[in-house]
């Protein structure tokens, strides 16, 4: 066995604690992704709903896998620091830098192998209570058999593998720079400098994210949101990468009147000189408060979008919801009725898409559809309109030919006649003649958009289908704000199943860097003890570091989050009258306390812990 | 001139200077040290703290370049090596032990001691290894792990290492700085007996005149320069003749 394969498994034995948080975010990865593969498999092809939830659940995985990277090579990078001492003896006794690059991506492969093989046995158990709580609620008619097929599982593990040596990549790197003579010297390195690569990509993914939000402010609505939603990520990797440099000047110069502080002037002096032990703790906080802060004001901004739109278009003051049977009440003038059918569009850019039936000039009356180019009283035999937006995913736009295929099995070619300006409360993406869609199997969907008769008032109106008694009969302000919140909810359901995982991740990584860090600072504390320092005060020393990296991580991540939304605002504004402006407060609350909380805790609980670990024992040990 | 006899030295310093450029300014912790060491030859170097004895042992071994001067080991120009060259150099020519952490706490005494022969792609002689570690009296100890060990065990394991190559050269960089007198003693003469019966060249570094009194001679070092030399002194007269260097 080669000398590093041996080492490598040696090494992982020997210093278990320091991969501890690795092996969980890739076995909790692996879990996550194999738990809804398997499922996805399982399910297979079940209608519209089961579909949204899977790729929901899908899309959950994907930051799941997203932030197991960031954990590994957090903990990777970590994990090479803390042992500068052992990989320049390493070198000392021989071997060469790619002997201990080698060494590095061993360890890295027999943790993510172990994780990954625990992650895929932990999938099965994932899948079966996906498949309880799909069923609990309603979203599949019963509670679907998981199947017994291993390759979803394999598939999984060989994600989180390739997960975690991606993670490890730059760590091991950095592992074979350690100069031999790094033996002999009594300090550690603080690392404040960065590699050419590291600064490279970091500077590459700070302009990369400054073009997209440029283009988020000039861009239109659909685009700046896809915009706002991946520019986070981008300035995170992009502040991590010169976090070293970074971050301990940000904390130095906000903790500057705390410099004659005994305790807190000592807590900023080391976290001014530990950069990479700094970096490590602010990295997941940084990660979850950009990504969350922006992900749930960009959606928020979103609602507000939409609500501004149904406004600015509506035109009916009453909207009856809940039945299949048009009212008929005599006040009523005009009745707009809404409905669907499925098609897909056919040929290379293929995809399936809810399309409706308008009769046009009704559906401008009630809920004012505007013409973005070309022209909706063509709407006639066999053509149709899209929506702005989804011209971007369609691959056609206005006067493509677009075969499509009906649920009856029947296809038609249709002609692009009109792109209409998006209302997605108001109306689908794909709009069809009335009579095409009624021919091919379009079902009403039990919402009704009313305008009064000549000479009859809204409120007339209302009471008289009030009285009529068909269906849920509301004012448009109501109608509107249930449609609001409808939204909201259905934002709310998918940033939990998304921001759930991220932010576990997120605690891991910190609960890893502080555990690990303390571990590894035994003996520092030792000699703050001796020089006279008493418990207490080394508590509250480490609490202030965590406290410090935390605050300037939380205020980098607030930055972003505000630039995002304001630069956001603009175009989720531009051409609207009255656009309400909601900022979720209580949830980007949360998010702070949560990643305060989390700090804080994994700061104190291994200090407390090592009081009763005599660190004598410690001074013995290498 | 008549050395045309001797050996070619082991080691040679030709006005190796080496500076460090900080914040705070520059500073020369070499400012030109030339000497030869004769094959077979156990020197110590002392000097006052921060008077360069560690950044030269740093440049004797490769490991640190110094600003200006060359450095020979073993008949190689240091500086004109690629690191992967001196990597094996190192590896093949010369042997460490420091004050501590030298051994790698994941594997056992055994282990470590035929790290170097791995690293180098060897299958490690198993009666070799083993024939180090009964030499530095540690036969039945072969199955432990550093933290298992006691400080002076895990000196001598670490002294197996540096001789189971079979190296020209051995650095120690206090060797005995953190063990106690007795434990020290009996490193200090393993050492010596190495020199003795194999004819290994050792620089050493340390502040302890009795150490020192183990070497053949002791070079002492003052600000980055050489400053004094004294052959075969008894601790006594090496630690006279620091006290008028510290004077
Ligand atoms: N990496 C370094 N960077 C800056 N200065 C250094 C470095 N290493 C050593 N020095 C300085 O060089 C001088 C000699 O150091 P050193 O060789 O360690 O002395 P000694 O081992 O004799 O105590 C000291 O003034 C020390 O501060
Ligand atoms: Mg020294």
């Amino acid at each position: 066995m080669p000398a590093t394969i041996r080492l490598g498994l040696a090494s992982v034995r020997e210093h278990r604690a320091l991969y501890a948080g690795s092996f969980v975010a890739v076995a909790l990865g692996v879990a996550l992704i194999a738990g809804v593969v398997l499922l996805t498999v399982s399910i297979g092809d079940q209608g519209a709903e089961v579909q949204d939830t899977l790729s929901l659940l899908g899309v959950m995985a994907g930051f799941a896998g997203f932030m197991a990277i960031f954990v590994v090579a957090s903990t990777f990078g970590f994990a090479v620091t803390a042992r500068r001492r052992e990989l320049g003896l390493l070198r000392l006794v021989g071997a060469t830098p790619r002997q201990v690059r080698r060494q590095v991506r061993v360890e890295a492969l027999v943790v993510a192998a172990l994780a990954a093989v625990t992650g895929a046995a932990l999938g099965r158990l994932v899948a079966l209570a996906l498949a309880v709580l799909l069923a609990a609620q309603g979203i599949t008619p019963d509670r679907a058999p998981v199947t017994w097929d291993l390759r979803p599982l394999a598939i999984s593990a060989g994600c989180g593998v390739v997960v975690a040596m991606l993670g490890a990549w730059a760590a091991s790197r950095r592992a074979a720079k350690v100069p031999p003579a790094q033996a002999l010297r009594e300090a550690t390195d603080t690392g404040r400098r960065i590699g050419v690569l590291r600064g490279v990509v970091g500077t590459l993914c700070l302009a990369g994210a400054a073009l997209m939000l440029v283009g988020i402010r000039a861009g239109d609505p659909v685009l700046a949101l896809m915009l706002s939603i991946f520019v986070p990520e981008l300035v995170v990797v992009g502040l991590v990468c010169w976090g070293p440099v970074l971050l301990p000047l940000l904390v130095r110069v906000l903790t500057a009147p705390l410099r004659e502080h005994p305790v807190l002037g000592l807590a900023r002096a080391n976290v001014g000189n530990q950069a990479r032990r700094t970096t490590s703790l602010a990295a997941p906080v940084l990660a979850i408060s950009a990504i969350a802060g922006s992900l749930i004001l960009s959606l928020s901004f979103a609602a507000d979008w939409d609500q501004g739109i149904t406004r600015q278009q509506l035109a009916a003051p009453v909207v009856v919801t809940d039945t299949l049977r048009a009212p008929n009440a005599p006040e009523v003038g005009v009745i707009d009725g809404t409905n669907a059918v499925s098609l897909a569009t056919t040929g290379e850019a293929g995809m399936d898409w809810t399309a409706e039936g308008i009769d046009p000039a009704t559906a401008v009356a009630t809920r004012g559809l505007r013409t973005h180019r070309g022209d909706l009283t063509r709407l006639t035999g066999r053509t149709m309109a899209i929506s702005r937006s989804a011209v971007f995913d369609a691959g056609f736009g206005l006067g493509s030919q677009v075969r499509v295929l009906f649920p009856d099995g029947t296809r038609v070619p249709l002609r692009v006649v009109a792109i209409v300006e998006d209302a997605a409360t108001l109306h689908e993406d794909v709009l069809l003649p009335t009579r095409l869609a009624r021919a091919h199997g379009a079902k009403p969907t039990g919402t009704w958009f009313v305008l009064p008769a000549p000479g009859v008032d809204a409120a007339e109106l209302h009471t008289a289908l009030r009285d009529e008694g068909t269906g849920d009969v509301l004012t448009a302000e109501q109608w509107i704000a249930r449609v609001d919140r409808a939204q909201r909810d259905q934002n709310q359901v998918g940033l939990i199943a998304i921001l759930g995982p991220t932010g576990l991740y997120a605690g891991i990584a910190i609960a890893n860097t502080l555990l690990m860090g303390s571990l590894q600072r035994r003996r520092e504390f030792t000699v703050t003890r001796l020089v006279g320092a008493t418990a207490a005060q080394v508590r509250r020393m480490v609490l202030a570091e965590s406290a410090m990296v935390a605050g300037a991580a939380l205020l980098l991540g607030s930055a972003v989050t505000a630039t995002v939304a304001l630069l956001l605002r603009a175009p989720m504004t531009a051409g609207l009258d009255d656009v309400p402006l909601t900022v979720p407060w209580a949830s980007l609350l949360a998010i702070a306390a949560a990643c305060a909380t989390v700090t804080v805790v994994a700061a104190v609980v291994p200090v407390v812990w090592l009081r009763g670990h005599p660190s004598a024992a410690a001074d013995h040990q290498q | 001139m008549s050395t045309a006899t001797l050996a070619p030295p082991a080691i040679v310093l030709d006005g190796v200077a080496r500076s460090y450029g900080s914040r705070a300014g520059r500073v020369d912790a070499l400012r030109g040290v030339t000497h030869a060491f004769a094959p077979g030859s156990f020197t110590a170097i002392m000097g006052p703290s921060g008077s360069g004895k560690s950044t030269l042992l740093q440049c004797a071994a490769g490991l640190d370049r110094p600003t200006s001067g060359r450095v020979l080991v073993a008949g190689h120009d240091l500086g004109l090596l690629s690191e992967a060259a001196l990597t094996r150099l190192r590896r093949d020519a010369m042997g460490f032990v420091f004050q501590a952490y030298n051994l790698l706490p994941a594997l056992t005494a055994y282990d470590n001691v035929a790290l170097p022969a791995r690293l180098a792609g060897r299958r490690p002689p198993r009666d070799e290894v083993a024939a180090a570690l009964t030499r530095v009296g540690l036969d039945t100890q072969q199955r432990r792990r550093p933290a298992e060990l006691s400080g002076g065990q895990q000196q001598r394991v670490a002294i197996a290492r540096a001789l189971v190559t079979r190296p020209q050269v051995v650095y120690a960089d206090e060797p005995t700085g953190a063990l106690d007198r007795t434990t020290g003693r009996q490193v200090l003469e393993l050492v010596r007996s190495t020199v003795d019966t194999e004819g290994l060249t050792v620089v050493m570094v340390t502040h302890d005149p009795v150490a020192a009194s183990y070497a053949d001679s002791v070079l002492f070092l003052a600000d980055g320069l050489l400053v004094g030399h004294l052959a075969r002194g008894t601790a006594t007269q090496i630690a006279a003749a620091m006290n008028e260097l510290e004077r």
